[in-house]
């Protein structure tokens, strides 16, 4: 996302209008609200906030996961849900620079949620570093409104949350690795040079080294 | 004996190898004793009359052995009666996983009316030799002479969430197929389940 370079003339600002560049918008309506609103400053640092924030979402969409096939909302959250392993196999499928952590998990999966917190701290220090978290829910149909979402919510998780359902286990455990067995929680690191499959529980530590491992440079 | 002392410390080596990934198809199985919920012992040589087991390590917390629950207690009501008996083994530890405790086993037991021996793996012996890793995780056995061979592994049926959509009943299946004479189509599956607890 580049910034405004010039200073546009009032006689642009027409033209400027129609340009897409965020902060160029910004700055018109700035310049057209200044006189007309007594605590302008303030909106317009709100607005420059905002389109900050949207701009360091840019990444995250360009890594676009696959289309879900529906979504399960409440709670103020929309969840993207795939109805059978196909629709989310893409992902697998996407090696590329980006590392991905792929972590299959549940709501009622103790072990899940005690390791969730790491997985977390990776996105929240992602900063510039080329990898992100895709967290697989596998909670049951029926107790997505009334366990997953407002799991989700009250731990303001911040990566990625999809939901895998597909009952028929058998027909995609080995799609993920062979070496699954399908105990949860398990987890796949890969990216176009490497790849890592682990079914078991990590520490904090442990799971550091892991992704230090593909990326050299978190922490 | 410079023969004998590296076969000494090659067996080991080679018995850990073999264990390390439990039971494939194929292989005999142990027997064990292990405390039902009623207080008594259980073996499998207690069944005289048995032709083989359907045996199920499951348990009390996890959500996909209670949504089995239902379906082990129609496994072993068709086929106790010829000769495949379910076995059901928590084998969890209680001190990660307090609800498996086995107080609390003998509770839900008699809540859903277990028709089945519900047994604690006490000391967690037994389902390392298997070579289980989540619940619910099926093992049957057919006898044969007086050996116990591991004809199936895996999940019990193609779908957790509702019995009436599942439309391959591997379990059911292979203890069929055994009960014909002839060989299970389906040796193992996998399926989504809880990791066994155990202390790190």
């Amino acid at each position: 996302m580049s910034s405004v370079s010039q200073t546009p003339s009032p006689e642009e600002r027409g033209t400027a209008l129609l340009c897409c560049n965020i902060m160029d918008i910004l700055y018109h309506f700035y310049r057209f609200c200044s006189p007309r609103i007594p605590s302008l400053p303030l909106a317009a640092a709100l607005l420059l906030m905002a389109a900050l924030l949207s701009a360091a979402a840019l990444p995250m969409r360009a890594q676009a996961l696959p289309p879900p096939t529906a979504t399960v909302s409440g709670e103020g959250l929309t969840l993207p849900v795939y109805e059978g392993f196909e629709a989310l196999a893409p992902l697998f499928a996407s090696a590329g620079d980006t590392t991905l952590i792929v972590n299959f998990w549940a709501t009622w999966c103790a072990p899940c949620v005690e390791e969730l917190p790491y997985f977390e701290e990776l996105t929240r220090q992602r900063g510039d570093a080329p990898y992100r978290v895709v967290l697989v829910n596998l909670d049951f149909r029926r107790q997505l409104q009334r366990r997953l979402l407002p799991f989700v919510k009250d731990r303001a998780l911040q990566s990625t949350v999809v939901v895998l359902d597909d009952p028929d286990a058998n027909a995609w455990i080995d799609r993920v690795d062979p070496e699954w067995s399908g105990a949860i929680p398990a987890t796949l690191v890969f990216n176009k040079w490497k790849r890592e499959f682990r079914e078991q529980s990590f520490t904090r530590d442990e799971l550091q080294t892991l992704i230090h491992s593909f990326t050299g440079s978190t922490e | 004996m410079k023969r004998f002392m590296l076969a000494a410390l090659l067996l080991p080596l080679l018995v850990m190898t073999l264990n390390a990934g439990g039971y494939g198809v194929g292989d005999k199985a142990t027997d064990f004793s292990l405390k039902n919920v009623d207080g008594m012992m259980v073996s499998l040589a207690d069944y005289n009359n048995a032709k083989g087991f359907i045996v199920i390590f499951t348990c009390n917390h996890c959500p996909y052995s209670v949504a089995y629950e239902d379906r082990i207690i129609e496994l072993d009501a068709k086929f106790k009666p010829l000769g495949y008996p379910v076995i059901a083994i928590n084998p969890n530890d209680p001190a990660v996983q307090p609800e498996d405790s086995f107080d609390e086993m003998k509770e839900r037991a008699k809540e859903k009316n277990f028709s089945f021996p519900y047994l604690f793996d006490d000391g967690q012996k037994i389902y390392p030799q298997y070579g289980a890793t989540r619940t619910p995780h099926v093992y049957v056995l057919q006898k044969r002479g007086a050996d116990l061979i591991v004809r199936y592994i895996g999940a019990i049926d193609n779908n957790h969430s509702d019995a009436d959509d599942v439309d391959e009943p591997y379990v059911a299946d292979a203890v069929s197929a055994l009960l014909d004479g002839s060989e299970p189509s389906v040796t193992t599956t996998k399926a989504i389940g809880c990791t066994i607890k155990k202390q790190k």
